[in-house]
C-alpha cells in the first residue's frame, strides 16, 4: 500500500513528511494508487482534485511541467487566459525544472487567472494541482536532482468520456462541429470504429447519462450531433477511404462482419495487418444489419461504413460459417498467426411455454422475423403481414418487432411483458416510440400456452403478474396471480426474450473453454483459452461483458481485441492498456465526482424533426430525421467541454509512453 | 426579481445576464467578444469579469455577459480583485497580438486599444514569450485575414454563418495557434468564402480587413502618362461623410467630387450613370425572357457578393442569374470604350478606380470576364473605409470641402433610379420604373414602387405592368441567408416569382462589408444611409433611367439599342460553376486531429 508523502485534495493539506501519524484523504482508498502497470509504482497523482506525492524521490515540479505541458497541448485556445497562460506556465515550469530564474508570483497570478476564469475544465481544473502546491508546498517546486527515468502518462476526460466503453472524446467532436468541421469530427469518432452513422443512431448513449448538462437543462444530444457528423462525411464520400499499407507480414482472420469483428479488423488494417474477415451471411453488418430495422438504421449507412473496411484492404469472405464452413484449426493451416471470433448470439430464443410447437405456423421468434423481415426490405420491396400480432419480450428486439410489426400489419400489434414498465430493459424512447405507434402495452403480463385451432394460432393466453417484496438486492420479482388467465386473439405470436449463440460454431475440437451458455470465456484483453485466439461481442463472456447486444461495448472490444491481438503478435504478451487502467482508477476512486454546475445560462436541447406516427404505417423509413447543420451549431454550443486532465508519474517508464 | 450591483439594489427579469442588468442601469463592464446585435456571446475574452455572491454566500469570479442574474446575487464589478483580473485578462489577449499598432487598418478604431484603456493597460510583458504560429492570408482580392491580430471572440464565424449562410469560416487550431480558418481549403481565395466583408465590419480588431490598395492609387495619380478616372457608387455619397464627422446619410457628392479633383483625379464620372445602364439591358433582359420564354425568375447581378455565392454555392442557379454586368463593371467597360473614343484618350493610358461599398468589387474587378486582352476594365477598387484613409493621407478632410458639380459630359449624368441601387429594394424598384415605362409608353404613375422597399430580409410584391401586361410577382432579399432559400426554389422549379433582386450584404449596398467599421455595433446606421438614398431620388429632375439624356446618347451614338450586339459584348457576361465538393482521405483527416489521447 503506497504511503502519501505529502499532497493536497479536494482543498485540504496532508503533510507527512515528518509526520509519524501520516494522515490521508478519507474517502480515497490509497491502496488503488499502488502500482500503475505491473511492478511499477505510481510516485505522483494529479487531477481535479488535487495532487498527492507517495514518493520521496519524485518531483513534483517536473510531475507539474509535464501535466501542464499537457494541459497546453490541450488548450482550444479561445478563452483568453488559458490560451496564453497554458503556454506561460509550460515555459516557466520548464524553466524551473531546469533550474532557471522563475518569477512565482507572476505564476501564481496567472494559474489563479487560468483556475478562476476559464471558459472550460481544461484551464479551471486542470491547474488545480500547480495552485495547490504554489500554495502549500512552495519549496518542492525548487528543481529537483533528479533520477530523470520517471514514467509519466496522462490523460484528458470527462464524464462522458468515461461513460463511453470506447471512451470517444465527446466534447473534440462537438468542438469540430461547433469550429465549422464536419470532417474532423467524424475523424475523431473514426480513431475508434468505422461505424460512426450507425452508432450516431443507435447508441444507447451513455456518454448522455452522464452530461452534467443535465443539471443545468438538459444533456447534450451527443448521439445526433455524431450521427451528423458522420451523415455529414461518411455518408455523402467527403471522407473517403484508402488502402492502408499493410507493413506486417502476420495474417489475422477475423470471424464476423457484424460491429465487433469489423471494428476489431478496422483497428487492425489500420496498424498495418492484412486481415481477411469470414462471415456466414451474404454480407456484412451482423446483426446491425438484419437485427434493427431500417426505420431505425437506413442500411446504406451501414453498408457504406463497412465499405470503408473493404477499401481499407480488408479482404470479406461470405457464407464462410465456422463449424460448417471451416474451423479454427484450419485458419491457422491456411496461414492466420491468429484470429478474433465475433459471431455474436445469432439464434432467437422460444418462449418455452407448455405444448409449444415451434413449427407451428405463425410462431417464430425474434431474431428470425427481423432477418426475414430485413430480407425483404432489402430487395426493395415492404413487407406485410395479415392478422393481429402479439410480440412477447421487454427488451429492445422486442420493441423492433412490434414496431415493425405495426408497419406490416393492418391488424392489431400487441406487446406482452411479465415485468412493470419500469423493469423493461429495451430503451425509454423505443417503448414510448411504439405506443405512439399504436402498439399495445400488456405490462405484468405472462405468457401461458399458445391458443392453437385447427392448426393455427388463434390467441396467446396470458396471465397477469403481480411484484414480490423486494429480494435483498433490492429488485423485485413477479409471481403470476391465481386465476388471472386471460386470451389475446392473435394471428401471430413473435418470442423475443433473448438470443443466444449457435452452439455448432465451436466443437471441443476447437480448444476454445465456454461457458455453460456456450459463450466463449475471455479474459479482460478479449483472449480465449486457446492462444493467438481472441473474441468478442455478444457470445462471449469474460469482465468486458456487460450485457447483451450493447453496440458501443461490442465495439470496444473488438478494439481491445485488436490491440491485443498486435501485443500477442509483436510480444507474444498481452498488452498494457494505460488508457484503460486510468479508467480504472477514475471508476474505482470515484476521481471524477459530480461537482455542481453553477452560473450557466439555460439553452434549451434542439429538438429534431421526424416522421410523424401516422406517416410511419405501411413503410419503414427512417423516423429520426437527423439534424440540419445550424441545429447541429446550436446543439454543439450547449457542451460545457467539462474536461479534466490527470496524470501519473511512475517510478521506471511506462511501456509505450515517452516521458 | 431584486439583486445588488456594486451595493445598490436593482431588479430584473428572469434571463437576464448579470452585464444585461448592469448595462440597463448605466453601470460599465469592459467587454470584447460580446456582440450584442447578433446575440453573440461565446464567453471567450473572458474580460467582462465581476465578483458575484450569490444568496448562499458564496463568491465566484464570473463572466458577466453569459452568467443568468439570480435573486439576491450581489455583484461587485468594481473591487480591486477584478479590476486586477481584467487587467490581467487583457495582457493575456494582447500576449500573442501583433504588437505593431502604427501599421493596422485598425489604429485608432480598435476595441482591443479601447480595452488597454479600460483597464489601464500598463506593460505588455508577455509579449515576447508567444510564439507566432497563426497564418496571414492575402490570397484574397478583396480581403485581408491576418490572424496575427485574431482575439478569438469568434464574431466573424457567427455572422457568416448566421446572416450569409456562407459558413466560409471555421476556428483551426489549438492553444496560442487557435485562429479562424477556411474549413478544408487551403486558402481562402479558393475556400467558400465570397468575400461579402460582412466579418471585417464585425471584427473588434484589424484582424479582417480590406486589402488596402490606395498606393497603387497614389501611384497612378503621380503618373503623368496615365489618365485616372475615378467613378464612385450610389452608397458611397451618403456613407462616406460619416468617417469625416458628419450625419449618417447625409449626402456628400459635391464634397467627393472635389474631393477627388483635390486629390488628383483627372475625370470624375459617376457610377449611377452605369446604373441607369444596368436598368436598360436588365431590364430589356428580363423582357426578353418574359417573352421569349428564358430562363426565370431572372435573378440581379449586380452584387458581387451574390454573383460568388451562385458560383461557389449554388451554381444550378446561374442560368437564372442575369448576363447583365454590375454597374462597376459597366463603367469600367465603357470607360476603356465609349470614354475613351469620345475623349480621344486611348484606352491603354486610362486607369480606372472605383470607389465602392463593398469588399467583393474587388474580387469582381479581377474577374477574367471583365478584362480586355488581359487588361481589367476596372483596375483599382477602394472601399469606403481606404477612401476615407486616401484622403486622410492626403490631408483632404471632406468635412470641410466645398461641394462641386460632375463635369463630364459622357459618364455623369445620373437619375433618381441609380441612386437608389445603394439600398435593398433598389435595382427592384429602378427596374420598375423602366419596364413600365417601355411596355406602356407612358411612365409608372406615382414614380415610387413602396411596395418593394421595407428592410425585412424577404420581401415579395405584386407589380402590376399596366393593362394587358399582366401582373409579375416580384422578391427583394437582402442577406444571402435569406438569398439561399429562393435560389433553391428557382432551380426546383417551385419559385413563384419572375423577378428577383439579391443583395448579398444586410441592407444592401449601404451596410456593405466595405462601408464604416462602427465599434460594438452592426449597421447601426442603416436607416438614415438609406433614407439619404430616397431622399436624393425624391428630389432628382429625372428618375427613371431610361430618362437620363447620356444614357439616351450612349445608346444613340455608341451602342444601338439595348441588348445589341455591341451592348453584349460590352456590357454583358458569363459565369462559371466554382463550387467545389471538398473530399479528403479518412487517413489524411486523422493526422489533423489535435487529439491528446489516441489509445482507445
Amino acid at each position: 500500500m503506497p504511503q502519501l508523502i505529502y499532497g493536497v485534495w479536494d482543498n485540504v493539506v496532508y503533510d507527512n513528511r515528518g509526520s509519524a501519524t501520516p494522515t490521508s484523504p478519507k474517502d480515497l482508498p490509497l491502496e488503488l494508487f499502488d502500482q500503475f502497470n505491473e511492478g511499477n509504482p505510481m510516485e505522483i497523482f494529479l487531477s481535479n482534485r488535487g495532487f498527492l506525492v507517495f514518493s520521496r524521490t519524485a518531483s513534483l515540479a517536473w510531475a507539474l511541467w509535464k501535466h501542464h505541458e499537457r494541459l497546453a497541448a490541450e488548450s482550444c485556445g479561445k478563452c483568453s487566459p488559458c490560451r496564453a497562460g497554458s503556454h506561460i506556465l509550460a515555459q516557466e515550469l520548464e524553466k524551473a525544472c531546469h533550474g532557471g530564474e522563475v518569477n512565482w508570483e507572476e505564476v501564481r497570478d496567472i494559474t489563479e487567472q487560468m483556475h478562476e476564469t476559464s471558459l472550460c475544465g481544461v484551464g479551471r481544473t486542470g491547474t488545480t494541482p500547480l495552485l495547490d502546491a504554489i500554495s502549500h508546498f512552495p519549496d518542492e517546486l525548487r528543481p529537483f536532482p533528479f533520477h530523470g527515468n520517471a514514467g509519466f502518462y496522462s490523460v484528458t476526460t470527462s464524464p462522458c468520456i468515461e461513460a463511453c466503453p470506447s471512451h470517444v472524446n465527446v466534447p473534440r467532436y462537438i468542438d469540430y462541429l461547433q469550429d465549422g468541421h464536419n470532417d474532423l469530427a467524424a475523424g475523431v469518432v473514426l480513431n475508434h470504429y468505422p461505424l460512426a452513422g450507425s452508432c450516431g443512431r443507435v447508441c444507447v448513449r451513455y456518454c448522455e447519462k452522464a452530461c452534467r448538462r443535465a443539471q443545468v437543462d438538459a444533456p447534450v444530444d451527443i448521439k445526433n450531433l455524431k450521427r451528423f457528423a458522420a451523415d455529414k462525411t461518411i455518408v455523402p464520400g467527403i471522407l473517403k477511404p484508402e488502402p492502408c499499407p499493410t507493413t506486417k507480414n502476420k495474417r489475422v482472420a477475423v470471424i464476423g462482419a457484424g460491429p465487433v469483428g469489423v471494428t476489431c479488423a478496422y483497428q487492425l488494417l489500420e496498424t498495418g495487418y492484412p486481415v481477411d474477415i469470414y462471415e456466414a451471411h451474404d454480407k456484412a453488418g451482423g446483426m446491425v444489419r438484419y437485427g434493427i430495422p431500417f426505420y431505425r438504421l437506413p442500411k446504406n449507412v451501414l453498408l457504406q461504413e463497412n465499405e470503408l473496411v473493404k477499401q481499407m484492404g480488408g479482404m470479406f469472405f461470405f457464407k464462410q460459417k465456422l463449424g460448417r464452413d471451416f474451423h479454427i484449426d484450419d485458419l491457422f493451416d491456411r496461414g492466420y498467426k491468429a484470429v478474433f471470433i465475433a459471431t455474436g448470439c445469432p439464434l432467437g430464443g422460444y418462449l418455452g411455454m407448455k405444448g409449444e410447437d415451434t413449427s407451428l405456423p405463425g410462431y417464430e421468434n425474434g431474431i428470425d422475423f427481423l432477418e426475414k423481415v430485413h430480407d425483404v426490405l432489402e430487395t426493395g420491396v415492404t413487407p406485410s403481414m395479415e392478422g393481429d400480432v402479439v410480440v412477447v419480450g421487454g427488451g429492445n428486439v422486442a420493441m423492433d418487432c412490434c414496431r415493425s410489426a405495426v408497419r406490416m400489419t393492418r391488424g392489431k400489434v400487441h406487446l406482452v411483458y411479465r415485468r412493470t414498465e419500469a423493469d423493461a430493459p429495451a430503451d425509454r424512447e423505443e417503448i414510448v416510440e411504439a405506443m405512439r405507434e399504436g402498439v399495445e402495452f400488456h405490462f405484468l403480463s405472462g405468457q401461458d400456452s399458445l391458443v392453437v385451432e385447427n392448426g393455427k394460432i388463434t390467441g396467446l393466453r396470458c396471465v397477469a403478474m403481480q411484484q414480490t417484496e423486494p429480494d435483498e438486492s433490492g429488485r423485485r420479482g413477479v409471481t403470476p396471480i391465481p386465476g388471472s388467465e386471460f386470451v389475446i386473439p392473435c394471428d401471430h405470436v413473435i418470442a423475443a426474450i433473448g438470443q443466444k449463440s449457435d452452439p455448432a460454431m465451436l466443437t471441443e475440437k476447437d480448444g476454445i473453454a465456454l461457458d455453460r451458455k456456450n459463450c466463449i470465456v475471455v479474459d479482460e484483453y478479449q483472449a480465449t483459452s486457446r492462444p493467438g485466439v481472441f473474441a468478442g461481442g455478444d457470445g462471449t463472456t469474460g469482465p468486458r461483458t456487460k450485457g447483451p447486444s450493447v453496440l458501443i461495448h461490442g465495439m470496444a472490444q473488438g478494439s481491445i481485441g485488436a490491440q491485443a491481438i498486435v501485443s500477442y503478435l509483436e510480444y507474444g504478451r498481452p498488452p498494457f492498456l494505460a488508457r484503460e487502467r486510468i479508467s480504472q482508477l477514475i471508476r474505482q476512486a470515484d476521481l471524477l465526482g459530480d461537482d455542481p454546475v453553477c452560473g450557466q445560462e439555460k439553452k434549451a436541447r434542439v429538438k429534431l424533426n421526424e416522421l410523424a406516427p401516422a406517416e410511419r404505417a405501411g413503410n419503414f423509413k427512417e423516423v429520426e430525421l437527423g439534424m440540419s447543420q445550424e441545429e447541429a451549431w446550436q446543439e454543439a454550443k450547449r457542451c460545457m467541454r467539462c474536461y479534466r486532465i490527470m496524470s501519473v508519474v511512475t517510478r521506471a517508464p511506462i511501456p509505450g509512453f515517452k516521458a | 426579481m431584486n439583486a445588488s450591483i456594486n451595493g445598490k439594489e436593482y431588479s430584473f427579469e428572469p434571463g437576464e445576464t448579470i452585464l444585461q442588468v448592469a448595462r440597463r442601469n448605466g453601470i460599465f463592464i469592459p467587454t470584447l467578444c460580446h456582440f450584442q446585435p447578433l446575440d453573440h456571446k461565446p464567453g471567450t475574452c473572458r474580460v467582462c469579469l465581476a465578483e458575484v455572491t450569490d444568496k448562499n454566500g458564496h463568491t465566484e469570479m464570473m463572466t458577466t455577459c453569459n452568467t443568468p442574474m439570480e435573486e439576491g446575487m450581489r455583484v461587485n464589478t468594481r473591487s480591486m480583485r477584478v479590476r486586477d483580473m481584467q487587467r490581467l485578462q487583457v495582457e493575456l489577449i494582447f500576449a500573442d497580438h501583433d504588437q505593431d499598432c502604427g501599421a493596422c487598418a485598425r489604429h485608432g478604431n480598435c476595441e482591443l486599444q479601447d480595452l488597454a484603456e479600460y483597464v489601464g493597460l500598463a506593460t505588455n510583458r508577455f509579449a515576447p514569450r508567444m510564439p507566432s504560429v497563426r497564418p496571414h492570408d492575402d490570397t484574397m482580392r478583396g480581403m485581408v485575414r491576418d490572424m496575427t491580430k485574431c482575439v478569438r471572440c469568434l464574431r466573424c464565424v457567427e455572422v457568416c454563418r448566421k446572416v450569409q449562410g456562407v459558413a466560409a469560416l471555421t476556428v483551426d487550431g489549438t492553444g496560442v495557434g487557435a485562429h479562424i480558418g477556411v474549413g478544408m481549403a487551403p486558402s481562402q481565395n479558393t475556400s467558400a468564402c465570397i468575400q461579402c466583408g460582412q466579418c471585417t465590419l464585425v471584427c473588434p480588431t484589424g484582424a479582417l480587413s480590406e486589402r488596402d490598395e490606395n498606393d497603387a492609387v497614389l501611384d497612378y495619380i503621380a503618373n503623368p502618362e496615365i489618365t485616372t478616372v475615378f467613378s464612385f457608387a450610389p452608397s458611397v455619397r451618403v456613407v462616406l461623410g460619416e468617417e469625416f464627422g458628419l450625419a449618417p446619410g447625409e449626402n456628400v457628392q459635391g464634397r467627393i467630387v472635389a474631393a477627388l479633383r483635390r486629390l488628383g483625379a483627372d475625370i470624375v464620372i459617376d457610377t449611377d450613370f452605369a446604373a441607369d445602364v444596368v436598368i436598360m439591358e436588365e431590364g430589356s433582359e428580363l423582357l426578353s425572357r418574359i417573352k421569349n420564354g428564358g430562363k426565370l425568375p431572372l435573378f440581379t447581378s449586380c452584387c458581387p457578393a451574390w454573383v460568388n455565392f451562385a458560383e461557389k454555392h449554388c451554381p444550378d442557379v446561374l442560368p437564372y442569374v442575369s448576363t447583365t454586368r454590375s454597374p462597376q463593371a459597366v463603367a469600367g467597360s465603357l470607360v476603356k470604350s465609349y470614354l475613351a473614343e469620345k475623349m480621344g484618350i486611348p484606352s491603354r493610358r486610362i486607369r480606372t478606380i472605383s470607389l465602392m461599398p463593398c469588399t467583393a468589387k474587388k474580387d469582381e474587378a479581377a474577374r477574367p470576364q471583365l478584362h480586355v486582352n488581359g487588361t481589367p476594365d476596372t483596375d483599382v477598387v477602394l472601399t469606403v473605409r481606404e477612401l476615407s484613409r486616401l484622403f486622410r493621407r492626403n490631408g483632404i478632410n471632406l468635412a470641410e470641402m466645398e461641394p462641386e458639380e460632375f463635369d463630364n459630359p459622357y459618364m455623369s449624368d445620373s437619375t433618381g433610379a441609380a441612386v437608389i441601387f445603394g439600398t435593398t429594394g433598389g435595382v427592384m424598384e429602378a427596374a420598375v420604373r423602366t419596364v413600365y415605362a417601355v411596355l406602356n409608353h407612358k411612365e409608372l404613375p406615382g414614380v415610387d414602387v413602396v411596395p418593394v422597399r421595407g428592410e425585412e430580409g424577404m420581401r415579395e410584391a405584386e407589380v402590376n405592368l399596366g393593362e394587358g401586361n399582366g401582373v409579375i410577382k416580384v422578391a427583394v432579399v437582402h442577406g444571402l441567408a435569406n438569398a439561399k432559400k429562393l435560389a433553391e426554389q428557382a432551380v426546383a422549379g417551385t419559385s413563384p416569382y419572375t423577378f428577383i433582386e439579391v443583395m448579398a450584404c444586410p441592407g444592401g449596398c449601404v451596410d456593405g462589408g466595405g462601408t464604416c467599421r462602427v465599434k460594438k455595433d452592426y449597421h447601426p446606421h442603416a436607416h438614415e444611409r438609406r433614407e439619404g438614398l430616397f431622399a436624393i431620388d425624391h428630389n432628382m429632375p429625372r428618375r427613371q433611367s431610361h430618362n437620363n439624356p447620356q444614357i439616351i446618347r450612349l445608346y444613340e451614338d455608341f451602342l444601338g439599342e439595348p441588348n445589341s450586339h455591341k451592348a453584349h459584348e460590352l456590357l454583358h457576361t458569363h459565369y462559371t460553376d466554382r463550387s467545389k465538393v471538398q473530399t479528403e482521405s479518412i487517413a489524411a483527416t486523422k493526422k489533423k486531429l489535435t487529439l491528446t489521447d489516441h489509445s482507445v
